[in-house]
């Protein structure tokens, strides 16, 4: 048995002792899953409990442990230990945080669970959960969320009108929806898409209408969805000299090369995903940038197309 | 004697104490302590005391006079050790295990504080995770501030701050604190990982809190004074441009699908950039001035890179 340190086993058994107080016959096994132990471990702390009580340490003041010939578990004489440790706010707060977020995506049979959970929760650590944290996981409206949550789950296609940010324009595409997950601070949709005939994610704010079909005629997931989120290869790329007002770009765009200048100034090498996102960037940058280097890509004439854009309505 | 079982006899001991009790009566009573000379009891007694504080057990210290000399008295308080029952059902327990499954959150603790509720449930349904949730190390400080309506001291960037906090936000992958900035004498929010300092509790304010909605403010929203401005959305973008203006702004629809927004702006650079994202499927209607800044703008970036302007 692996040797576990002496104040990783205090803090469990802390949680132990109280639980087999309250739940009184409990099988070994089940506790010890319970704790992430194995059963020759609780059975080891265990032999240390019943050695431990209060002065004069008479039988009568030792923790009573017994454990029958089914393995079955109780523990009697334990007032002090009758209750687990208070929660520490790191504790408390990481626990309501991760409640908090599932929240949007808990799906009808969790969610009344999930709320009465949230509230004898922020009651014990004595806070009103709704004043005091919001944890959103991604951006994303909660109706749209909710019915590509129950479409996964009925495992039926969806027809999305879907916006997209690099080519600025609007498709209709049929999708398998496979999974939801944040990234970054959004939510994606992972799925088959039928236009594409590939997986694709997409953005959830970025889907303007949702059907939901009868059926699923896509291909059922098969991978994982974190290799999903990396840069194309072959992408060009563009260097540019920013101003120091205009170094939020440096944590709003994934970047390759960073160099800091003596006069303040930066310059940064990033991968062009499309050509409306390039020609936002500069039209939001303004005089604050310079184009260093591009591959690829005729960025003079990019940013002329994309202010004339923009002001072809004025 | 293992630690285990000495740490536990000393824990034991102090909780069901009536009265502080001294390191020599310790010494006398608890078995584990009996061994020995002073000075390595001491350092035991010590070592003991502080391994039991980092695991969050609360241990009071009381001095008392026996005659001329000041004692230092041990106790730990059962109101201050016991986690009240949160009388959990299962299937509540089962919900909150699912959520520490399905959300990456980004410390230890939160094993530990699954222990002390009731342990971990086996899960029924699929656990994929949906996302992470990053833990700056300030969390904690600010959360027992909020929890005790405590005001704190901090330096943000190179300014140092006093506020009253009520809130902690984690949106955009990034952690929030919202409370009101005595040095600014407004409601500010704050982004952790921006904190160049560590955290103190400030008595020196009285703590007060803003009774504002501002909970949730858009960018441009950041100000005074805001002034209405008209802005056209062709129909395709209207669902989301609708979220991303929030409540505030005020929508009408035309008969094509298109629609007019009323948006409070009270800082004008970051409504032009929500603008420039829509390209050419928005237009700012009005008022004239705040459309001929944008079009004047807009107009000069094609100088500046060294193309004509159209006409």
């Amino acid at each position: 048995m692996a040797r576990r340190p002496a104040h990783e086993r205090i803090k469990r058994l802390l949680s132990i002792i109280p639980w087999i107080v309250a739940n009184p016959g409990e099988e070994l096994a089940n506790i010890a899953g319970r704790f992430n132990l194995t059963p020759d471990e609780l059975l080891d702390d265990l032999s240390i409990v019943y050695m431990v009580g209060i002065p004069p340490y008479t039988p009568d003041a030792l923790v009573d442990v017994e454990i029958d010939e089914d393995s079955c578990v109780w523990i009697r004489l334990a007032d002090y230990f009758s209750r687990p440790l208070q929660l520490t706010p790191s504790q408390g707060l990481a626990l309501l945080a991760a409640t908090e977020a599932t929240r949007e995506l808990s799906g009808e049979s969790f969610a009344p669970a999930l709320e009465s959970a949230l509230t004898k929760l922020s009651k014990a650590l004595g806070v009103d959960e709704s004043e005091v944290i919001d944890v959103r996981l991604g951006e994303g409206d909660s109706k749209l969320l909710a019915e590509l949550r129950s479409a996964i789950e009925s495992n039926v296609d969806t027809t999305i009108n879907y916006y997209s940010y690099g080519r600025n324009s609007n498709t209709t595409r049929r999708v398998t929806p496979w999974r939801l997950v944040a990234d970054s601070g959004f939510w994606y949709l992972q799925g088959w898409c039928q236009l594409a005939k590939s997986e694709r994610l997409f953005r959830v704010d970025r889907i303007q209408s949702l059907e939901l079909h009868e059926s699923s005629t896509g291909q059922a997931s098969d991978t994982d969805h974190a290799e999903m989120f990396t840069a194309a290869q072959g992408a060009p790329r563009v260097k540019l000299r920013l101003n120091p007002s205009s170094l939020w770009v440096l944590e709003a765009y994934p970047t390759e090369e960073i160099e800091r200048n003596d006069d303040g100034t930066v310059d940064v090498t990033l991968v062009v995903v499309a050509k409306a996102w390039f020609q936002r960037l500069m039209l939001k940058l303004g005089s604050e940038v310079e184009v260093l280097e591009s591959s690829g890509l005729a960025t003079q004439d990019l940013i002329s197309e994309g202010r004339d854009k923009v002001l072809e309505r004025y | 004697m293992s630690k285990v079982e000495r740490l536990l006899n000393l824990t034991a001991a102090l909780l069901d104490t009536q009265r502080p009790l001294s390191a020599k009566e310790l010494r006398d009573k608890v078995e584990g302590y009996a061994s020995g000379d002073d000075d390595s009891f001491l350092r035991m007694f010590e070592r003991d005391k502080g391994d039991l504080r980092a695991m969050g057990v609360p241990i009071e210290v009381e001095t008392s006079f026996s005659g001329a000399d000041a004692v230092e008295g041990y106790r730990i308080a059962s109101k201050d050790y016991h986690l009240p029952d949160l009388n959990l059902t299962e299937s509540e327990l089962e919900a909150i295990n699912l959520a520490v499954l399905s959300t990456k959150i980004d410390t230890d603790d939160v094993a530990e504080g699954i222990w002390k509720i009731g342990g971990a449930t086996p899960v029924s349904s699929r656990n994929e995770v949906l996302g992470n949730i990053s833990f700056d190390d300030s969390l904690p400080t600010l959360f027992a501030a909020i929890r005790d309506n405590n005001s704190v001291r901090f330096s943000y960037g190179d300014q140092d701050r006093i506020v009253s906090p009520w809130k902690l936000d984690f949106k955009r992958a990034k952690w929030y604190l919202i409370g009101f900035d005595h040095t600014r004498g407004a409601e500010r929010n704050f982004r952790l990982d921006r904190f160049t300092s560590a955290i103190s509790i400030d008595d020196t304010v009285e703590w007060f809190r803003t009774d504002s909605e501002a909970h949730d403010r858009r960018p441009w929203e950041y100000g005074d004074s805001p002034e209405l401005v008209q802005l056209w959305v062709d129909q395709d973008r209207v669902t989301s441009t609708a979220s991303l203006l929030g409540e505030r702004a005020a929508l009408s629809h035309n008969v094509d699908g298109s629609a007019l927004f009323e948006v409070p702006v009270s800082s004008i650079e970051p409504f032009f950039a929500m603008v420039i994202d829509l390209l050419d499927a928005a237009e700012i209607k009005g008022p004239p001035a705040i459309r001929a800044k944008f079009v004047e703008q807009i107009g000069r970036v094609g100088e500046l890179h060294g193309t004509k302007t159209s006409a």
